[in-house]
Formats: C-alpha cells, sequence, structure tokens
C-alpha cells in the first residue's frame, strides 16, 4: 500500500468509527431518555441536523463538539461525552502530554495504562464571589491567603473565562468548577497561579499537588480518575464537621468510620459541607440519610424511567450507630447532582437545615458508557422527584439560610456559610454550653 | 436484581410446537415443562440449586463473580464479589430476608421487600411452569433476537404483573421473558433473554442470562451449575442484621441515638 493510499485508508476508517460514534450517540438517548418528547426537542430532527456535521468529522476531537451540542438541544444536565484521554491512566513521569495517552494505547506499552496516578490537591479552594475568583479556603499552606484574588490559572486568565458565561447562575457554577478542576491532580504536578492579594499586589506562585488526605478513585464505573478528600472533625467543642468532595468509593469506609466516632463522641451538632461535591454515587447519599433518619419508609426521592420507577430508599442505621441532634448541611452553587439530592430530600423531609447557595441543579441520575471511538458517552437514566414530587434538576436546592459572601470577610478569614451554620448549631442549645457533657 | 437472575427457570424443548398452527398457551407450557427435566429425573424433587457466574455490567470496568445458593429448606442466598466494593450478599433464611452491602449499607429487608424475597424463592420449587403464570395467551408468531417465537401475555401468579415471555418455535425453548419487578415501593421493567442451553444434572438451563433495564445492560455466564448437593451452606444471619432483628422486637429497649437533643 503506497503512502497516499495508507493515508486515504486511515482517514476513511477514521470517518467510518466517528460516523459509528456519532449513530451510537444518538441511539442510546433514543432508547433511554426519560422524558418521551424529548424535553420538547424532535430527536429525529436533531439527527438529520447534525448528521452532515458529524460526516465531516474524522477523529474523535472533530466529533466531540458536534456530539456535545447536539445533546446540549435537549436542555438537561449530566449529558456529555468524556475524551478517551481523561480514561489513560498514564503515568506522567513518563508522558507530561496527556493527549498522547491514547496513541500510546496502540503502541501496546499496556502496562502504563493500568498504573492509576495518585491524586493531589493544592490546598486552596476558589468562588466567584462579587464578580471575582475569591480564594475561599486555605488548608495547610501560608503562602496563600484567604480572600486573595485569582487572575490567572497556568496563563489561563479568569477574567476571559469568566466571559464566555452571560448567565449569572452558569458563570458562578463554571468558574467554581474551573478553580476546583484545577486544585486537584496528578501528584507532584504543579499548577501556576496568578493572585492579587488583600492590598492588590500580584502573587505569583507555583503550587504543588500533594497527597494530603486526598484518596484517588480510580477509574470506576466509567468515570476518570479524580482525587476526593473526606474529612471529620471537630471544629469547636460540641460540633463536628464532615466535608468530602465527591460521592465515590473511597469515601465510603471513612463515611463508616466517621458515624461510627460521633455515636462515641455524641456532638452536640453536626455540619455536612457539601460546597464543591458536584455528587457521585447515589447509593452513598442513601447510606448517610441512613443515620440521619430513624423513621422508616421514607426516601430522598423517585427515580423514573421509560422502564419504572425507583424510589431513592433511605435505610436506617440501628440505632446505636445514628445521628438525632441537630445538623446543618453547607451548599453552594458548585453542589450538584447527589449532594442536591441529599441535602433537598433532607430538607423536604424536615430532619436539616441548609445554609450556604443555591445548588447547581443538575440532579439527573446518569450512567457512562463507552462509544466506538473510545470516548465515553455520559446519558441521562432517568428524571428525578422530590420526595413530595417537586423537581431537583434546574431549580437545585434552596437554603433555608441563604448567606451572603462578601470578599471582606475572607480577607479576615471567615467563613460565613460555616459561621452561619455553627451560629445555628449553638442556637438550637440556648441553655446549655455546647461540648457540656450530660 | 442479581438474585432475580439466578432464579431463572429451567426451560426444554423436545416437543416443539407446528410453526403454521398458533398453539395454546397450555401446550406450549406443557412442552416446555416436559422437556425441563430428563426422563432420569422427572420425579427426582429439585431440593437445592447451586450456581456461579460472572456478570458483565455496562458501568463496570471488570466483571464480578456471582455464587447463589437456593435451598429448599434453608433459603437462599446470593454472593456477588465486585471489584472495587467488595462482597455483596442478598439472603432469605425463610423467615428474614437482608442485604449485607459495605456500600449502601447491611439492612433488613422487611414489608414488601421480605416478601418479594419469599416469592422469588418460592417460584424456584413451583414443578409445574403454568402455575406461575395465569391468563396466559398466545399474542401469536413474533421474532425474538432473530429466532421465531411464539409471543405469550400473561399474569405472574405470585406477584400479579404482566408479563411477556417468549418461546421458539423450534424447540419451544423459553428465550425472552419481560416483566415488571417490584422494587421497594417502585417497580421497573426487565427485559430478560436467555441462551445457550445445556443440560446439567437432567436440567436444561440457559447458560448465558441478559438483562436490560434503566438502560443498563448486565451479562450473566454460569461457569458451574450443580443441583440436589449433598452438603449446602448453612444460612447464618450476621451480626449487623441481628442487630435490626433486635430493634425491630423490642423498640421500647433501643438503645440512645447519639446526639439526642435534651428536652
Amino acid at each position: 500500500m503506497t503512502n497516499v493510499a495508507l493515508w486515504m485508508w486511515l482517514g476513511c476508517s477514521g470517518k467510518k468509527v466517528q460516523m459509528e460514534t456519532f449513530e451510537a450517540t444518538w441511539t442510546v438517548v433514543n432508547e433511554t431518555f426519560p422524558y418521551e418528547d424529548f424535553n420538547g426537542t424532535n430527536w429525529n430532527e436533531v439527527h438529520d441536523a447534525y448528521l452532515p456535521l458529524a460526516k465531516k468529522a474524522k477523529t474523535a476531537d472533530d466529533l466531540r463538539p458536534v456530539l456535545q451540542d447536539m445533546l446540549s438541544e435537549l436542555n438537561v444536565s449530566h449529558m456529555a461525552v468524556i475524551p478517551e484521554a481523561d480514561f489513560s491512566v498514564m503515568d506522567k513521569n513518563a508522558s507530561n502530554d496527556s493527549s498522547n495517552s491514547a496513541e500510546s494505547k496502540d503502541d501496546g506499552n499496556d502496562e502504563s495504562e493500568t498504573e492509576v496516578v495518585d491524586q493531589g490537591w493544592v490546598g486552596l479552594s476558589a468562588r466567584w464571589i462579587e464578580e471575582q475568583l475569591v480564594v475561599t479556603s486555605v488548608d495547610g499552606r501560608e503562602d496563600v491567603q484567604m480572600g486573595w484574588v485569582i487572575d490567572s490559572i497556568n496563563d489561563i486568565s479568569v477574567a476571559s473565562r469568566a466571559e464566555r458565561f452571560s448567565d449569572p447562575r452558569r458563570q458562578s457554577f463554571y468558574m467554581g468548577r474551573f478553580a476546583e478542576g484545577r486544585f486537584y491532580g496528578d501528584i507532584n504536578d504543579t499548577v501556576e497561579v496568578t493572585f492579587k492579594d488583600a492590598e492588590g499586589e500580584v502573587q505569583e506562585r507555583t503550587l504543588t499537588y500533594e497527597k494530603g488526605h486526598v484518596m484517588t478513585t480510580g477509574t470506576s464505573f466509567n468515570l476518570p480518575s479524580t482525587g476526593v478528600s473526606f474529612v471529620h472533625q471537630q471544629i469547636e467543642p460540641g460540633i463536628d464537621t464532615i466535608a468530602f468532595t465527591s460521592f465515590m468509593m473511597p469515601i465510603r469506609d471513612p463515611m463508616t468510620e466517621a458515624f461510627e466516632q460521633i455515636a462515641e463522641l455524641k456532638p452536640q451538632g453536626l455540619i455536612v459541607d457539601l460546597r464543591g461535591n458536584p455528587g457521585g454515587l447515589i447509593v452513598l447519599g442513601q447510606k448517610l440519610s441512613g443515620y440521619l433518619i430513624s423513621e422508616k419508609g421514607l426516601d430522598l426521592g423517585e427515580q423514573i424511567t421509560r422502564d419504572g420507577n425507583l424510589f431513592l430508599d433511605i435505610h436506617p442505621r440501628p440505632a446505636s450507630l445514628r445521628y438525632a441532634g441537630p445538623v446543618a448541611f453547607i451548599v453552594d452553587e458548585t453542589s450538584a447532582s447527589t449532594s442536591e439530592v441529599l441535602a433537598g430530600g433532607l430538607q423536604e423531609l424536615g430532619r436539616i437545615e441548609v445554609f450556604g447557595q443555591q445548588t447547581a441543579g443538575k440532579a439527573l441520575p446518569s450512567g457512562v458508557r463507552e462509544l466506538p471511538n473510545g470516548d465515553r458517552l455520559q446519558y441521562v437514566l432517568s428524571d428525578l422527584k422530590t420526595p413530595s414530587g417537586g423537581r431537583y434538576e434546574g431549580e437545585g436546592v434552596i437554603p433555608d439560610h441563604p448567606v451572603n459572601r462578601m470578599r471582606s470577610d475572607y480577607v479576615q478569614g471567615i467563613d460565613p456559610e460555616m459561621a452561619a451554620a455553627i451560629k445555628w448549631i449553638k442556637e438550637q442549645y440556648p441553655t446549655k454550653e455546647i461540648g457540656e457533657t450530660e | 436484581m442479581i438474585g432475580l437472575m439466578m432464579m431463572v427457570q429451567f426451560g426444554c424443548a423436545k416437543h416443539s410446537v407446528k410453526a403454521k398452527e398458533i398453539p395454546t398457551a397450555e401446550s406450549i407450557f406443557a412442552a416446555y415443562q416436559a422437556a425441563s427435566v430428563s426422563e432420569e429425573e422427572r420425579d427426582v424433587e429439585l431440593l437445592n440449586l447451586h450456581t456461579v457466574g460472572t456478570v458483565e455490567m455496562a458501568l463496570m470496568p471488570e466483571p464480578f463473580l456471582v455464587d447463589s445458593w437456593i435451598i429448599h429448606d434453608k433459603g437462599s442466598q446470593t454472593i456477588l464479589t465486585i471489584p472495587g466494593i467488595g462482597e455483596v450478599s442478598e439472603v432469605y433464611n425463610l423467615e428474614y430476608a437482608w442485604a449485607v452491602d459495605p456500600t449502601s449499607g447491611d439492612r433488613l429487608k422487611e414489608g414488601a421487600e421480605l416478601e418479594y424475597s419469599q416469592k422469588e424463592f418460592e417460584r424456584t420449587f413451583v414443578k409445574d411452569y403454568s402455575q406461575l403464570y395465569s391468563e396466559a395467551t398466545v399474542l401469536g408468531a413474533d421474532v425474538f433476537e432473530e429466532q421465531d417465537v411464539w409471543k405469550i401475555s400473561a399474569k405472574d401468579a405470585f406477584n400479579g404483573s404482566k408479563a411477556t415471555l417468549y418461546f421458539t418455535q423450534e424447540g419451544s425453548l423459553l428465550v425472552g421473558e419481560h416483566r415488571m419487578v417490584e422494587q421497594g415501593k417502585g417497580s421497573m421493567k426487565m427485559k430478560m433473554s436467555y441462551g445457550e442451553y445445556q443440560w446439567v444434572n437432567g436440567f436444561y438451563m440457559p447458560k448465558q442470562m441478559t438483562i436490560k433495564t434503566m438502560g443498563i445492560k448486565q451479562e450473566l455466564t454460569l461457569t458451574e451449575v450443580t443441583v440436589n448437593n449433598e452438603e449446602t451452606p448453612d444460612i447464618v444471619i450476621p451480626e449487623s442484621i441481628q442487630a435490626f432483628i433486635d430493634e425491630s422486637k423490642q423498640p421500647e429497649e433501643q438503645p440512645e441515638e447519639s446526639g439526642t437533643p435534651a428536652e
């Protein structure tokens, strides 16, 4: 075969697999989308409209934006095409260019692909507050202060990124995710961040992803490997907090241990911090709710598919492990999916009080499956209703206690959402000192 | 869900029906029933069934192992060994039903869930296939996974839900089954298909089973099947489940929950 013929053959076979991928994506949605009216979209017409664009695609990179646009016609969350490269857990010491990972797969270098790279964190969180990306928490480092404003991350301008979003709620969500996504990474890698400090002086830092309390998910459930943390601590005498960054398998055992300790320590109040938590396995949300609910027969909501319905039952733990004291949940605009189902469900059931910001409203249950070109399709499996029949999707969870965030608070080292939750917990025991034992 | 898969009925077909005449549901069931068991085993009572296999599921990167026992005088237990998750089991001991699950938490099944476990257990030991369904009607000829079949509409005699059954016209094998499965307070349509039938100790059974529900496909491949084993495992109530049983028996003596607000 001549080089030209080989090139033509490769080009044709590339197009063929992209077309197969296009059809597979359309078909999966056609067969599984929970709303038979496709959310008011004519799905057959959508197919015909995007087919000519798909035919032009020679590579997965060409096709991905076409598929993403096609899926966005449905106007729901949890519809995405995830690049194959995100699943190739190459050792970055061998190759720092993740875009090469798919090519390396064909080299027969399978050993490196099975190596999961441990994830780390730079110890920062940031949120879109007063039209700026503000550092809202600093953990274990002294070279960055709360309240600093982030100007760029790895030379990506925050201002230019923010301009992409005209809707304030979307802007707030995506800018928060923009920061969170870059503050986790392969351990010992670095990220370049430019800040403005409280006095407006430019501060440049090279931050290293450090292990700390970060656990690595691995590529389970067809999802890319990510870092996740679970922290249980006593924030003040008599008040415990639990904060975790996603509902993925590594938090399962720490959650069990945390509630065993809580049963032993008997704090007078509990705060569950779901800020920045984009969700994960709903079964872990059900598990946590079982530690807080004693009544049988309750649920966090109802999944409705074309095949039937499934309730997200709460199974109360034994009384010796349940916590019956006051519970505050903190959520914000980056809390999504299972975070919303858990917080919203327990809120409706009257078990908790919710503090913070309105959540993302991206709560539909989804699955992930491999496409012919190696990318993964995340697709909606079911509609989801709250215990009273409302919807999490769109509106999200509205806090019982909305908290106004100002940069000036963070500059002073104050976390206003946590402060509001602590204040409420203390108000539940007006006649008794927090931490006082029986 | 997996427990359900393991309780699939035996099927066979020595008495095929004539393709040009639409047979009655009763005759299809009878043909299926007559051939389910070899001549030698026909009078033998099923005492227990042990199946081992693997399950491949769309969302799981690796297949997981299934080991299931259904024992006439003890109950049933299905143990799944899932990479990255651990051991999950669904158990019914003729009195209680429970799930041991490190992810969602161990729990005692009560009410409709207990009843469902009991009925699924009893279903395994029904000798006359026609007793499993009432109001069975042959809807006509159809094609199921490229096979010419008879399509039967029926009502599940155990839970009253509707089912659609597909038997091959040549061979009268049960190759497909669509039915509503009660899941706690909800119910979900499951589409099951059966293939690669084989003789096992005088019983004709499918080695391959596929379940589709909620847009997710599970494929079960049996690697080992034995019936009427001399030794069977004891079904023991674990401590975590005993705590629930004790609690349900003595609600007034429950241990105090932590953090109970002072009156």
